[in-house]
């Protein structure tokens, strides 16, 4: 039977008000989510007791490193110049997981207008260890400040070795404006 | 065979800007050539523009410093890119004087490009499987079902070209899925697509007809039906002695043929303004010999796409055999024991191109998603493969922890669509404090406990079972031994019902909100996530052909 699928979103339209309780206990749960994605307008729903739990969770060093990257991709949606101090802070953490510091690059390309992008994340492009980290910038600004930064991605695709460039394949690509 | 991507690992994109050379005397001239750096793809043309300073002249010619095999220029410098990718400069020259000349770098990136190769074949012995040829939607196929059979599995394997990935049905996207339409077994219909259950599906229909069989996946181009799966079906397995026998007969068909009859505007075949070809679908059907058995052995391949591991690694990490146990002890409460685990490296482009992440957004089969599982070889396995993350640049946050191809997976069936399940090894190595990883389970400290929690739960969605109650509440899996846990009953209206909504049972057993310990439920909680299965749930895990 064709449906579409349930969305969150739509069952979730009159949600009553939650105690600053409840809603931790509320984000904490959304955060195990194992294979359904929690739409950005339910983060948004769960208000402003919701930023200090991801803020939280995000910064902790106890947290799984999937559960910090969910929360500050979250609370890139709930609390966008929050999530940007979380971000940077994150990216420069070099002993904070990589998949964290990952997520920190893909917030910022949400939070920041394409112009910021670019500032923010041309030292990451240009010099951010492990190369995974530099691809992950590269893909950001190719997605959210193409007009900006796909020179500078060009150029840094040219100074990576050749056997890193499949890493920057879909930086490349949305460059071209493939993807 | 399998689905081939052709996308080259080449992504040399270089640029560079050459500004015009100095002379002596006189106004110096410059050219500059815009855009400096553009990226395009093969065959595809980009304009460039020149300005040409210090002169009146702004004429200039126009050359490919390649030469042919770096694409080809017009007069008024047109560019045509070559066939191959590469990086490649193109010259305006002045022609008041020929010693200036500016030139850009042009950026030019293979395409996307896949051809769908199929059959996959089966790895199952030969007498196990049925091949019905390819058919177009409508078709009806036969095949017959002897006596004793334990569990029918049906495959469709889209071939090209292929049907679209979507329709879009009152006005919401909905993945082009493949699934029968109709399953007879000797006239009597055990399931239809355009017949939805109403209430809990475990407890709608009969075993001897409609809602025996249920279906709820999204599964474009690659769809497989799993029988039992239902509570109905188990039951009648057991007064039989194996799933309905005789001639059973199978409606070829996909969500776009339904959309069709459906008609615009209520259902548009794709996004309506593209005509598509009628899916064509290579069928095969895998039988196992019943009754379904008390216990069984499942093997496991883990296909190291992450950069975290090498087959050597893994097999020595202490993180990885920790994951290994657990996952073990999970498949146990099933009756399943842990059989042969290899560890598959991926080559090394392979690793590099996805080591930021699997993007599971584009469900196309030149996608991310697709073309990884698509490099699962035909085993009779689970192919589960393990990234360094998932991410998706869509919804309320870019990272997820495991997606399966669709439920249930095409078992035996390497190399399709959706031939395995994707895990994310981001906390594999994670121990919150140093003894987080010694003893019992701990799903908050130690990474490897939770990636084994998660790779059970895509194993139990790839082997046939799905959530015990989807996060709306209001939708349930279709076995009755597993407890459901309605919204309405459960949770404040207006939220989603979470572990604690669903855990009530376990206080109170009078209480109607169960199932929030269960390995299917939708959520994983550090606390209340024990991965209990039912009875039922275990059944239909041991009737998959993958278990032998």
């Amino acid at each position: 039977m064709i449906a579409p699928i349930a969305l969150l979103s739509a069952v979730l339209l009159s949600a009553p008000a939650m105690s600053d309780a409840e809603v931790r206990t509320q984000v904490e749960a959304l955060l195990g989510t194992i294979d359904r994605a929690i739409p950005a307008a339910r983060w948004k729903e769960l208000g402003p007791a919701a930023v200090p739990v991801l803020a939280e969770i995000a910064a902790s060093e106890s947290q799984m490193p999937s559960t910090r990257s969910m929360a500050l991709g979250a609370l890139g949606v709930a609390a966008p110049a929050r999530a940007e101090t979380i971000a940077r802070a994150l990216l420069d953490s070099p002993n904070a997981p990589l998949t964290v510091r990952e997520t920190a690059v893909r917030t910022l390309g949400r939070v920041l207008s394409p112009v910021q992008l670019r500032s923010a994340l041309a030292p990451a492009l240009r010099a951010a260890r492990p190369v995974g980290l530099r691809s992950v910038a590269a893909e950001t600004l190719a997605r959210h400040a193409p007009e900006e930064a796909c020179a500078e991605v060009a150029d840094q695709i040219s100074l990576e070795p050749a056997a890193d460039h499949p890493r920057f394949e879909r930086a490349a690509a949305l460059c071209a404006g493939r993807r | 065979m399998r689905l081939t991507s052709i996308r080259s690992a080449a992504a040399a994109l270089f640029l560079s800007l050459a500004a015009a050379c100095g002379g002596g005397g006189g106004p110096t001239i410059t050219v500059t050539v815009s855009p400096a750096s553009p990226f395009t793809g093969v065959g595809q043309t980009q304009q460039f523009t020149a300005t040409v300073v210090g002169t009146t002249d702004q004429t200039v010619t126009w050359t490919v410093q390649e030469g042919s095999a770096g694409g080809a220029i017009s007069t008024g410098g047109l560019y045509t890119a070559p066939l191959l990718p590469g990086s490649f400069h193109v010259a305006a020259t002045s022609v008041a004087d020929a010693s200036r000349s500016g030139t850009a770098t042009v950026s030019v990136v293979p395409p996307p490009a896949c051809t769908l190769e199929t059959p996959q074949s089966s790895a199952l012995p030969s007498a196990q499987v049925r091949q019905l040829g390819v058919h177009t939607v409508g078709e009806t196929v036969t095949f017959t079902v002897p006596a004793g059979t334990g569990s029918v599995t049906i495959v469709q394997q889209g071939t090209e070209p292929l049907a679209p990935e979507s329709v879009t049905y009152q006005g919401s996207l909905v993945a082009n899925t493949v699934v029968p339409l109709t399953v007879k077994v000797g006239g009597v219909e055990f399931y239809n697509d355009n017949v939805d259950p109403t209430g809990d599906p475990a407890f709608w229909g009969t075993k001897n007809g409609i809602g025996s069989i249920f279906f709820d996946s999204a599964s474009p181009w690659t769809g497989t039906m799993t029988v039992p799966n239902t509570t109905h079906m188990l039951e009648y397995v057991l007064d039989h002695g194996g799933v309905p026998a005789g001639t059973w007969s199978v409606v070829v068909n996909d969500y776009a043929e339904e959309c069709k009859v459906i008609g615009s505007p209520t259902c548009v075949v794709g996004n309506g303004t593209l005509t598509y070809p009628p899916g064509k679908y290579d069928v095969k059907v895998l039988l196992k010999t019943g009754p379904v058995p008390a216990a069984g052995t499942v093997d496991v391949n883990f296909y190291l796409v992450t950069t975290q591991f090498t087959s050597t690694t893994a097999s020595t990490s202490a993180s990885v055999a920790r994951m290994r146990q657990m996952l073990a002890s999970y498949l146990a409460r099933a009756g399943l024991t842990l059989g042969t685990v290899n560890f598959v490296d991926m080559p090394a482009d392979v690793k590099a191109r996805y080591a930021a992440g699997v993007n599971i957004d584009d469900t196309l089969p030149c996608g991310d998603m697709a073309t990884i599982l698509r490099m699962s070889n035909a085993e009779n396995a689970i192919s589960l493969f393990l990234v360094n993350s998932l991410v998706s640049s869509q919804g309320g946050m870019f990272t997820y922890v495991g997606v399966d191809g669709t439920i249930p997976g095409p078992s035996s069936v390497g190399g399709t669509v959706a031939s395995g399940a994707l895990v994310s090894a981001a906390n594999l190595n994670f121990s919150s404090t140093p003894t987080s990883c010694q003893g019992a389970v701990n799903l908050s400290g130690c990474g490897a406990d939770r990636t084994a929690y998660i790779a059970a739960h895509e194993t139990g969605h790839f082997l046939g079972l799905y959530h015990v109650t989807e996060s709306d509440g209001t939708r349930f899996d279709p076995v009755q031994d597993t407890p459901t846990c309605k919204l309405s009953l459960c949770a404040p209206a207006g939220k989603e019902v979470v572990n604690s909504d669903c855990t009530k049972n376990l206080t109170d057993p009078a209480s109607p909100c169960g199932g929030g310990e269960n390995l299917m439920f939708w959520l994983l909680n550090n606390a209340l996530s024990t991965g209990t299965l039912s009875g039922q749930q275990s059944s239909i895990l041991r009737a998959n052909p993958l278990v032998r």
